[in-house]
């Protein structure tokens, strides 16, 4: 039936697509310029971080205000333009129907609205950029009263007051919220519905089962933060007065409606992670996935459990003791069914024949990475600690060692995986394996120093240290050069990662069919899945992860093959 | 060894049975929805704790409309009841029209009738800007009347695709709308109990 595919204009086929795979690369195109962006962003103010008052290469000088602005920008950018985009998006967007053995998701036309929402709302964050009072510069949890700014709320001109950094950011969040939310609908009812015939539910790829965890967490704790941004933006453009202490409102309220969502949103990024991490390891392993099932539950409890966590981050907010107790205990028994699941990847590795291909030193690269910051978690979630360390730089690169394996090497372990398959080429090895050991070793000099820094009493989002005496010692200039530099040298390292990706696309040997011989669906279909994705779609008979049967001649068995 | 099943084709994607997907998209978000009206729930309770009850009411403000509104709400309830007995006959006879357009004509009443509510609080002086009871006032009830608005325009979206295909069996897309509308109308008597009566 596909085969026969009408014609279509180009702006109906790459455009306005309603074809997942389209719409996948369309979020990853996305998120990779937003990506290169936050990287700039981030590039500016590590270096007038290590080198103050010096005038930056490639930008000039930066004051105390926009030092402010770029870190808020980053954070937003990092978090919400590339981790979700990649990640949820065009990840679920094309791994999902190809894995499942579909043609395409549920809703199509809701679908392409989901990209279009979400393009949107990156114009509008990046608009903020040109409008006369700047980005917004109060942090990205937005919290008030920075940014329910009271001399914006006098402002008599509507247009005027809209037109501010704050208030673009809130829209822009907003709207991507919302486009997040219709792609994550999409993803559910096209998983519970359009599955291959055969494929019941524990016979799913982990990954699938992984990117609809995300979703459901997603779903579950983003309502709370879209009505705390529709009050904040009340609060700015129509007088309203929520969390203006002032005027009776509550500031804490809006940490705990961010936090509410914002917590779980470590979760919904870290699950697709996890889930790709699981597929690369099993099929370079050459091994079952060890305890498929245990993942599904140490999952569906970590889910129950991030809704319970949030108030964490606000330790010193003035919140209630006995409370803070309790999102303690909360905090650390999260880290037990993750641990469960990280051990679950070790044991899989264990007594595999382990093939050390591209994608697999990216998946180990994610674990030692990862648990350093899982570690460094439980020490942030107890509060007699965390209460000391609250907004050093402890906490900053804590989440750089969770976020940043999170999104890169959970993306790029999928990306080196899924490349043949999509594309249709192969990417040079070797190239991928520097990009790999120079992302790997100068992620580590870039994070690792922030520590001790931290832990000396660095405090976060100051631009300039130097009226600090204590934070001025030689270790302590040296440590921050020292993460300046490793981090410039690993924004360079992604340069080699564009040359093979640009170069693979135009001039990459061609791909064969199954490159990896994996057992999943999206390997039994053509290199790149034709329109439809399937000539013939697959009947499933067994579970993904057959590998190394001592019955059959090779050592993989695909879903779909008849024996 | 699984036999080979004769119904499949591999020619077209396979569709599992079970819940329509327009019907599972819309129990998903209203999922979403629900958490959405809780946080305004919350965060309105969070702060009406702070004040004491002889100040909310705050003095000087103008008392809301309980009796009235109320009177109003009774529209809302009917439609619901009118949306069901629509989504019962068209199991039946699929000529539902009669009950869909009066359901769609109470809920519109239901609307104008609030929106007429609010241009007689905003005479009285009570804007946006004139405090924390108005504000929640505004935002709570607003954001209500925004879903009715969408509540109306899918059914009357709905009405129209009936009407366009007499044949085709569009039962999914109907229970889909309905689902949504009476997650409307149920919310409503918690919000109003919340907001008028508290």
């Amino acid at each position: 039936m596909n085969i026969a595919h009408h014609e279509m204009s180009f702006w109906r086929r790459y455009i306005f697509s309603t074809d997942h795979k389209v719409i996948g690369f369309q979020y990853l195109i996305t998120g990779l310029i937003m990506a290169a962006i936050g990287g700039y962003l981030a590039y500016v103010f590590r270096y007038n971080l290590a080198f103050p008052a010096e005038s930056i290469p490639l930008f000039g000088s930066l004051g105390p205000k926009e030092y402010n602005a770029f870190i808020t920008s980053h954070g937003a950018i990092m978090i919400f333009w590339v981790a979700m985009p990649l990640l949820l998006a065009a990840l679920g967007n094309l791994l999902i129907p190809t894995m499942i053995g579909t043609d395409d998701m549920a809703f199509p036309t809701l679908n392409m609205l989901s990209y279009w929402f979400f393009f949107l709302s990156a114009i509008v964050l990046l608009l903020s950029f040109f409008v006369p009072s700047g980005p917004f510069d109060g942090g990205w949890t937005l919290y008030p009263p920075l940014s329910a700014d009271a001399y914006i709320n006098t402002e008599p001109d509507i247009w005027k007051s809209f037109m501010t950094g704050g208030t673009l950011i809130i829209l822009a969040l907003a709207l991507e919220f919302v486009s997040m939310l219709m792609g994550g609908i999409n993803f559910l009812v096209t998983t519970i519905n359009k599955r291959a015939k055969g494929m019941t539910l524990l016979k799913m790829p982990i990954v699938v089962w992984f990117i609809n965890f995300a979703v459901i967490d997603f779903m579950f704790s983003v309502g709370p933060i879209i009505a705390g941004a529709f009050m904040l933006l009340l609060d700015r453009v129509a007088g309203t007065g929520f969390f203006d202490a002032y005027r009776g409102g509550d500031p804490v309220l809006f940490q705990h409606m961010f936090w509410f969502f914002g917590h779980p949103e470590v979760y919904v990024l870290l699950f697709p992670s996890l889930g790709v991490i699981a597929e690369v390891i099993s099929t370079f392993s050459r091994k079952a996935l060890f305890g498929y099932k245990f993942i599904i539950k140490a999952s569906l409890i970590a889910i129950v459990l991030s809704v319970v966590v949030w108030a964490h981050h606000q330790f010193i907010a003035g919140i209630d003791p006995r409370m803070a107790t309790f999102f303690s205990i909360g905090t650390i028994l999260i880290s037990i069914p993750f641990a469960g699941i990280m051990l679950s990847y070790i044991a899989t590795l264990w007594g595999g024949n382990i093939q050390l291909k591209v994608p697999m030193m990216w998946a180990l690269g994610f674990i030692a990475i990862f648990l350093v910051g899982g570690l460094t978690g439980l020490y942030l979630g107890s509060d007699t600690f965390d209460i000391y360390v609250h907004d050093t730089s402890f906490v900053v690169a804590h989440f750089h060692y969770t976020l940043f394996p999170i999104t890169f090497f959970g993306f790029f372990a999928a990306f080196y995986y899924w490349f043949p398959k999509f594309t249709g080429r192969m990417y040079n090895t070797v190239l991928a394996k520097i990009h790999f050991w120079f992302t790997f070793i100068f992620f580590q000099g870039f994070a690792f120093p922030i520590f001790f820094l931290g832990l000396d009493g660095q405090h976060r989002r100051i631009n300039d240290y130097s009226a600090f005496d204590s934070l001025m010692s030689s270790w302590h200039i040296s440590f921050r050069q020292f993460a300046t530099i490793s981090a410039i040298i690993l924004i360079l390292s992604q340069f080699i990662f564009l040359f093979n990706l640009l170069k693979s696309l135009r001039s990459g040997k061609k791909s064969e069919e199954n490159p990896w011989k994996a057992n999943t669906l999206e390997w039994q279909t053509t290199s790149p899945p034709p329109h439809g994705n399937f000539v013939k779609y697959p009947q499933v008979y067994r579970d993904p992860y057959d590998y190394g049967n001592p019955d059959m001649k090779e050592d993989y068995l695909p879903q779909n093959k008849v024996i | 060894m699984i036999s080979e099943d004769s119904v499949f084709n591999p020619d077209t994607p396979y569709i599992q049975k079970g819940i329509p997907s327009a019907v599972l998209g819309v129990i998903t978000l209203l999922f979403t929805e629900l958490m959405f009206f809780a946080a305004l729930i919350s965060a309105f309770i969070v702060n009406r704790a702070d004040v004491p009850a002889s100040e909310w009411p705050p003095p000087g403000q103008p008392r809301l409309p309980v009796l009235s509104t109320l009177f109003n709400s009774l529209f809302l309830l009917v439609s619901a009841f009118t949306l069901a007995l629509a989504v019962r006959k068209y199991k039946k006879d699929k000529k539902i029209a009669f009950w869909l357009i009066l359901t769609i004509l109470l809920a519109s009443l239901f609307i104008l009738l609030q929106g007429a509510e609010w241009v007689r609080l905003i005479n009285f002086g009570m804007t946006s800007s004139s405090g924390l009871y108005a504000a929640f006032f505004y935002t709570i009830v607003g954001a209500h009347a925004f879903h009715a608005l969408f509540g109306v325009a899918a059914l009357i979206y709905i009405q129209l695709r009936i009407r366009r295909n007499k044949k085709k069996n569009l039962s999914a897309e109907l229970t889909a709308g309905a689902l949504y509308w009476f997650f409307v109308v149920g919310i409503w008597p918690v919000l109003y109990i919340l907001v008028y009566l508290s």
